[in-house]
């Protein structure tokens, strides 16, 4: 187990790499010149090579990439080019909503989707398995802006019971309120993609050997049925849930967008549309970080489930 | 004398791509305190279907048709699934698995599974050391430790000692072993053949040993009764059986052992056991039989009850067992 | 019997299986209807999508609008129907483009082995280590947002998932014997390629491009709804949905209508994928023990 999650940990080294490499080349693979961009046409060219010298782009790419590998070893994201505020800081500021946003629709998907599961395999193969498996199926095939959008039409327009934009003033409930509606968009269709997994893998299991030589020892049928099967059944799902939180986080764009609330994914996209070149380098290194943590996390715990590996 | 299980013209019924079939048809057995009946058949006879309705475990697309089944005077048919789940299942009478290699959970350690059996199966206090003493006594060595190892450590022989131990622990008066070896190699198939003889001997319970292989039931069984297609077609002591068949297939069974003293080639049956959903007319293996007649296509054989205490279902029973 | 002919055999004789799948029929009925939708789009809606009707703006569905009008008075539901030819175009131009690079690179790495196979197994991990939306957000900064640009970002974008499987494929066709006789017969790799390994590896691309095509349309309307993809005034199911977001508190059908259309075609096509992973795995329910 030590010996694979070290393995594991060196892999993150050149992708990580990798991805500097590739936002480090966006100054060059952008359309037009960048210093124009942000000055406009009318800039005297001081301003322009001052701009230049600051992106880098004065001098061989292959030492600008090194000054830019130093400077981000150092923690120094770089300055937003409109707003005067550090990279650093504005993504560390809007981070945490993005980051509750996303472990929120985690949470809901899991504990939603894992009823469901049970409930559909308990009664299998009739009325109320069907009819969850259709629940299941189109929130599985609903995408994640779909619901985001009709989330709000229905309970902040319509009913007017969840609010329409925005985190809240700063307080707990406030804040809390303002959640709702965005994580349950982004968790409907993992709820869905849960469900599903939770019903078959609990119908697998439960039709295993061993389960039967519990059942043949006169168990009680809850204690095999929730213990037995049950953590042989959501071995999968907990496979999942690292997959899931990379998935979840690129949805948490369209649910920031919608709900027009703070967070990484439209920082970015408003950065994208800016040609803020610091601002969407920070936001894309920090998704890409977390995406790759998320990943790695997947992985882990499977290994770790698995006893097999685990005591290797 | 009050049988300890008596099976009274049990018929199971299965259904499979919309045809049904009977697996079990009108058997009748019976079984003493004590007594180890070797129940063989090639696979697909129905006789693991047997085993499975005694513990009624059956899976969802088999039905008892009609017949009973008499557990110490008492039809188990009719008492109640909660009942018996907590009284008999496990406790009054115990099931050991086909196959060791799947049947214990991979995700929980051998010694949690052993123990969750004591804690819930009987009145047992001290459920560590039972754990352990139970472990010691199935020939697992350094049980202790091997408790908080999980079923991948352990070899297939392994795993049926732990399976045995789960049987045993709760001294079960009924023990349903259905080819508990087979999965295993030769070596170790005689070692736990070996171990269950002396469990058999210590916890004086009586058996059910389904198999395929009468060599293994000439070594445990004190009778046997021979399953074709369903049905029962002969019963009779193991000595007897084996001096004298008085049935075709039991004839030809034997003639496919292996025998020490002769250096003669192995008999094979010719022909295909029959599916189930397909039986020829009158007696179901005279396709296969050296001894049919015209008869044996036209009628079904009864049980017939033969000189050495024994029943046969052929018409020639007198005749059949005279070659060897 | 080669694993990849094996596969195909599987598919054969397990399309019995999807007869009997009436999952198979729902999709079937769904994804006809889509084809059908974005091919003859033009000829069945019952009005101009890009005709302006201001003084019927908004509007709630009538007979004549059937499901209503949209801010500048143009047919929700005429829209809905052309908005089905930019997800074909997408999905399929981005799979097949996904299919047409993975092909290359997963025959090349397999056939080169050494430091090539090694770089182009390390690209493939560098693009899945991105997440997708990042990638795509990035991809669509330098080309600028249209369909067509869409369509190759796409298709880079899931690309490793077919090199991956095109790689691991031409390993073991690789060794087969029919490949080794057209080597010593003087055919060159291309040609082994093309006429050998291609042929032998498309049953199990195939069938995982048809379990691509679903998030290949939710991709196409989400990022066309975040102004990333088809452009106004052209129409996309993304398109409408961004325009009826807009107009959410006076015209729920603008949002409502390409809702419909996203989950009813992603679902038509999770369907098919669902049907098709059944018939080449048709474990538990029909067996017996």
């Amino acid at each position: 187990m030590l010996i694979y999650t070290v393995k594991r940990l060196l892999l993150i080294v050149p992708t990580l790499l990798a991805v500097l490499l590739l936002l480090f080349s966006l100054s060059y693979l952008l359309p037009g010149e960048p210093a124009e961009i942000i000055l406009g046409p009318r800039a005297s060219d001081k301003m322009i090579s001052d701009i230049n010298e600051e992106l880098g782009l004065d001098k061989p790419w292959y030492i600008s990439f090194y000054l830019y590998l130093k400077q981000i070893a150092s923690g120094d994201f770089g300055t937003s080019i409109f707003r005067d505020v550090s990279v650093l800081n504005a993504v560390l500021s809007v981070l945490p909503y993005t980051l509750i946003l996303t472990l929120t629709g985690m949470a809901i998907a899991v504990i939603i989707g894992i009823t469901i599961g049970l409930l559909a395999a308990n009664y299998e193969s009739t009325f109320w398995d069907g009819l969850l498996g259709i629940f299941s199926f189109v929130f599985a095939s609903t995408p994640t802006y779909v619901a985001a959008v009709l989330i709000l039409l229905f309970f902040s327009i319509r009913l007017n019971i969840l609010p329409v934009m925005g985190a809240g003033d700063g307080g707990l409930i406030d804040g809390i309120h303002h959640l709702i509606g965005p994580a349950l968009a982004l968790s409907v269709g993992w709820t869905g993609y849960i469900a599903r997994l939770t019903r078959s893998s609990m119908l697998e299991t439960i039709n295993e050997d061993y389960i039967n030589t519990s059942r043949s020892f006169g168990l009680p049928k809850s204690f095999i049925y929730y213990r037995y099967a049950l953590k042989k059944a959501v071995k999968p799902i907990v496979a999942v849930i690292g997959l899931g939180i990379g998935r979840l986080l690129g949805g948490a764009l369209f649910v920031e967008v919608i709900f027009n609330r703070p967070g990484l994914g439209r920082l970015t996209v408003d950065a994208i549309f800016e040609r803020d070149l610091p601002m969407v380098r920070g936001g894309v290194l920090i998704a890409a970080f977390l995406f790759i943590i998320a990943n790695l996390l997947a992985d882990l715990s499977y290994a770790y489930l698995d006893p097999r590996i685990r005591n290797k | 004398m009050q049988k300890m299980l008596q099976i009274d013209k049990l018929k199971v019924i299965y259904r499979k791509n919309q045809k049904s079939f009977l697996a079990v048809d009108c058997v009748n057995l019976s079984l003493n305190k004590g007594e180890v009946l070797g129940i063989v058949g090639e696979s697909g006879s129905g006789k693991s279907t047997l085993g499975l309705s005694i513990i009624r475990l059956l899976p969802p697309r088999a039905k008892i048709k009609n017949g009973d089944i008499l557990f110490e005077g008492k039809s188990i048919c009719e008492i109640k699934e909660a009942k018996f789940n907590k009284d008999y299942r496990g406790r009054k009478i115990s099931y050991i698995p086909q196959n060791p290699q799947s049947s214990l959970n991979p995700v929980f350690t051998v010694g949690r599974q052993l123990k969750d059996i004591i804690k819930y199966r009987t009145d047992i206090k001290d459920i560590k050391k039972t754990a352990v003493e139970m472990l010691l006594k199935m020939g697992i060595a350094d049980a202790e430790t091997r408790m908080n190892e999980y079923p991948h450590q352990f070899s297939g022989g392994m795993k049926q000692r732990v399976l045995l131990a789960m049987a045993f622990v709760t001294n079960p008066t009924l023990l349903i072993a259905d080819e508990p070896t087979t999965a295993l190699d030769v070596t170790v198939e005689a070692q736990i053949l070996s171990l269950l003889k002396d469990l058999i001997r210590e916890y004086n319970s009586s058996i059910i040993y389904i198999t395929h292989d009468l060599g293994v039931v000439s070594e445990i069984a004190d009778r046997v009764a021979v399953f074709y297609a369903g049905r029962v077609v002969e019963v009779n002591d193991r000595d007897n059986i084996f001096k004298k068949p008085q049935h075709p297939y039991t004839e030809a069974l034997i003639k496919c052992l292996p025998d020490d003293n002769k250096d003669k080639k192995l008999d094979v049956i010719p022909g295909d056991i029959p599916d189930l959903s397909e039986l020829p007319s009158g007696c179901n293996f005279h396709p296969r039989c050296n001894y049919k007649e015209d008869k044996c296509s036209r009628k079904k054989p009864p049980l017939f009850d033969t000189d050495s205490g024994g029943k046969s279902a052929c018409f020639f029973y007198k005749k059949v067992g005279e070659a060897l | 019997m080669n694993k990849t002919n094996y596969f195909k055999h599987k598919i054969i004789r397990n399309f019995k299986h999807m007869k009997s799948d009436y999952r198979f029929y729902i999709a079937a009925v769904i994804i006809l209807l889509f084809f059908t939708t974005a091919i003859f789009g033009p000829w069945i809606s019952p009005h101009d999508p890009y005709k302006t009707d201001v003084r019927n703006r908004l509007q709630s569905p009538s007979l004549n609008h059937l499901a209503g009008t949209d801010n500048i008075g143009r047919d929700t539901l005429s829209r809905m129907i052309y908005a089905a030819r930019p997800a074909l175009y997408v999905a399929f131009g981005g799979l097949f483009i996904s299919i047409f690079i993975g092909i290359i690179l997963g025959t090349t790495a397999a056939y080169s082995g050494g430091i090539i196979d090694n770089i182009i197994i390390f690209l493939f991990d560098v693009i899945r280590a991105f997440p997708p939306i990042v990638l795509i957000l990035v991809l669509v900064a330098i080309v600028g947002p249209s369909l067509q640009s869409l369509i190759i970002i796409l298709g880079i974008t899931i690309m490793p998932r077919y090199g991956r499987v095109v790689r691991a494929e031409t390993l073991s066709v690789k060794e087969e014997e029919y490949v080794a006789v057209a080597k010593s017969m003087g055919a060159s790799p291309v040609k082994i390629i093309i006429f050998h390994i291609i042929p032998n590896i498309f049953a199990s691309v195939l069938v995982l491009a048809g379990m691509d095509v679903a998030s290949m349309i939710m991709w196409e309307a989400g990022l066309s709804f975040l102004g990333l993809g088809v452009q106004p005034p052209k129409t996309s199911w993304g398109v409408m949905l961004q325009e009826g977001y807009q107009f959410i508190e006076n015209a729920p059908m603008m949002l409502i209508a390409p809702s419909l259309a996203i989950v009813l075609t992603m679902m038509g096509f999770s369907l098919l994928a669902e049907s098709l992973r059944n018939a080449l795995n048709p474990k538990s329910k029909n067996e017996e023990s």
